[in-house]
């Protein structure tokens, strides 16, 4: 019963393999998918191309309903995994800095990471980026940061019990959500392209 | 002649799919999310304490990295990446796509695009020390488990995003 | 729409659908199924006797935490020394709940010729605590056992001495000298500290 390693019913080496391979998988969905195309990732802001919330929805959506049914069916143990804590004010304020982030630099770690290693310059100067931000972090932690970090902790909070809906609702909800956004997007991009396209668009692959 | 791949990509849903197996996979056998900002954290750390080591078991932010005698390197997010960068680099070889250029819209010049890309390294890399996670480990992640951080991630950095794209729209359209 | 699209988007509408109805057939979380409940109530250590309970009490015991299902009323008028009362009807609360949620502290469940603590202990196992036994024959079973002790009949036995002569010490340090039968005055009651149950925490994501 899952999760294997937490319960430690598989060895650590083994743990690292596995993370090795879960991690070409990984990269093969976001290269494959286009993310070290920092164009179309900036897409999803101005309705040319919504490649980020097609693969972000489904990831996440297939990871919840999968993870889920093995919780359900008695496969695994959810509570045992690693299950962000939640923090408020710090998980707010972060997001802003990172959506900030999004529409000046056309990345996220992840992203600019598979690109950097693929022979975007631009993915290069952004990890680059992305270190000097975590060491001055670092730097500045105790004063500047550590209370901040810590407040607006609510622990292990999980949305649908905040809603008081169950979680298989809550997944079904954001289900027929996602796919309501898909079809949406498909229009809206479809407009924008038909109206005013950007230039070069063929280099995004539509 | 060889059919030239470089502009086309996998279906989406596809590709989505494929990453939502990692993460169910990631979650059943190591009982952890995908990530991607933790790992860079991870070689920040190990860069520091190879340069100062009294300095990185004193700090908070360091310490809990490095007190227990291992690398920080040693962890499961590191490896990860490692092999994110691995499945990467073999769909970039697939399509064809392994080449050093300067991704951008054609009305900027590579200066530009350039600082702002480094710019934006230096917000995520606060933003995700600061939310306890990027795009894929808090928001992708959390909301794999229904975690409110999560959501909150996910209202905050593409609230945040669209807020400011007007402002912006010169570097992309 | 693509046909690969349109797989993909019905098959997550599908998984959802199929995961809001495994939701209502399945124990709730944490609970314990009925085999496995089965097996718990069948085996050996589940009872504690009365000796043994003596015993482990007089030897001060750090690790046994005993509990006491009945009313407040009964407990206040004689208890066990060293439990602690949660009567059975609000066994489910928070707070009394947080006593059994450690796995450390051996607990010992008794009530008085009522199947209460039986009730108590299958509520408990069922949400997952551990170490968890009974009090054989309740606390009436163990006065008559150890304050009310009898000195062997029929002819010397060495081990029925050496029980006797070990229920009479025991008397002893319960406070009833020679055998008095009347009640004695409340006990103090020992607050034992929580130890909260820990999982493994595991290294979290971007963090």
């Amino acid at each position: 019963m899952g999760p294997l390693y937490p319960q430690g019913l598989i060895s650590e080496p083994l743990n690292l393999l596995i993370a090795l391979f879960i991690g070409i998988g990984f990269g093969i969905g976001l290269e494959a998918g286009g993310f070290t195309n920092t164009r179309k990732l900036a897409g999803v802001f101005y309705g040319y191309d919504f490649v980020v919330l097609k693969v972000f929805f489904t990831a996440a959506l297939t990871g919840a309903i999968g993870l889920f049914l093995l919780d359900n069916y008695g496969l695994m143990d959810i509570e045992l995994t690693f299950y962000p804590k939640t923090f408020w004010i710090p998980t707010t304020i972060a997001g802003i800095i990172m959506g900030l982030g999004f529409i000046i630099g056309g990345f996220c770690p992840g992203t600019s990471v598979c690109a950097a290693f693929t022979g975007k310059i631009d993915g290069i100067y952004f990890v680059i980026g992305a270190f000097i931000g975590i060491l001055g972090y670092g730097f500045t932690y105790e004063p500047l940061f550590e209370k901040l970090r810590n407040s607006g902790g609510l622990g292990k909070a999980n949305i649908a019990a905040e809603l008081g809906i169950s979680d298989e609702l809550f997944i079904f909800i954001v289900t027929v959500f996602a796919v309501v956004a898909f079809i949406v997007a498909n229009k809206i991009q479809q407009k924008v392209n038909s109206k005013n396209p950007v230039e070069n668009i063929e280099e995004l692959g539509l | 002649m060889k059919e030239d791949r470089s502009n086309k990509y996998m279906n989406p849903y596809l590709a989505g799919f494929l990453i939502g197996l990692m993460l169910i996979a990631a979650y059943y056998f190591s009982g952890e999310g995908l990530g991607g900002s933790g790992a860079l954290k991870k070689v920040a750390i190990a860069a520091v304490n190879t340069v100062a080591p009294e300095y990185t078991h004193e700090a908070a932010y360091f310490a809990p990295s490095v007190e227990n005698g291992k690398s920080p390197l040693n962890s499961w997010l590191v490896f990860e990446v490692i092999g994110v960068i691995l499945g990467a680099l073999l769909s970039a070889a697939y399509y064809g796509r392994l080449s050093m250029k300067v991704g951008k819209s054609p009305k900027i010049t590579n200066r530009t695009r350039l600082i702002a890309a480094l710019a934006g390294g230096i917000l995520w890399g606060v933003g995700s020390q600061l939310g306890r996670g990027c795009t894929s480990g808090l928001i992708m992640s959390g909301m794999a488990v229904n975690a409110l951080s999560g959501y909150i991630g996910l209202a905050a950095v593409f609230g945040g995003g669209y807020l400011f794209a007007y402002f912006f729209r010169k570097l992309w359209i | 729409m693509r046909t690969t699209d349109k797989i993909v988007i019905i098959g997550l509408l599908l998984g959802s659908v199929w995961l809001f109805f495994s939701g209502k057939n399945t124990p709730e979380k944490g609970e314990i199924p009925p085999g496995k409940l089965h097996e718990l109530m069948l085996q050996k250590h589940r009872d504690i006797s009365a000796d043994e309970l003596t015993e482990r009490i007089i030897n001060g015991d750090p690790l046994l935490q005993i509990v006491d299902v009945r009313d407040t009323k009964e407990y206040e008028n004689y208890t066990l020394s060293g439990a602690i009362n949660i009567p059975l009807k609000d066994i489910l609360k928070k707070d009394n709940l947080a006593y059994f949620d450690q796995d450390v502290l051996n607990t010992v469940i008794f009530s008085n010729g009522t199947s209460d603590a039986q009730i108590a202990w299958n509520i408990l196992t069922r949400l997952g605590y551990k170490n968890l036994t009974i009090l054989k024959g309740g606390l009436n079973n163990w006065f008559e056992t150890i304050i009310l002790a009898k000195p062997p009949t029929g002819p010397y036995d060495k081990e029925a001495d050496e029980l006797y002569q070990f229920r009479k010490g025991a008397r002893v340090y319960f406070g009833v000298g020679g055998g008095i039968e009347e009640e004695s005055a409340p006990k103090p009651k020992v607050r034992i500290p929580i130890i909260k149950h820990k999982k493994k925490e595991v290294e979290g994501g971007c963090s």
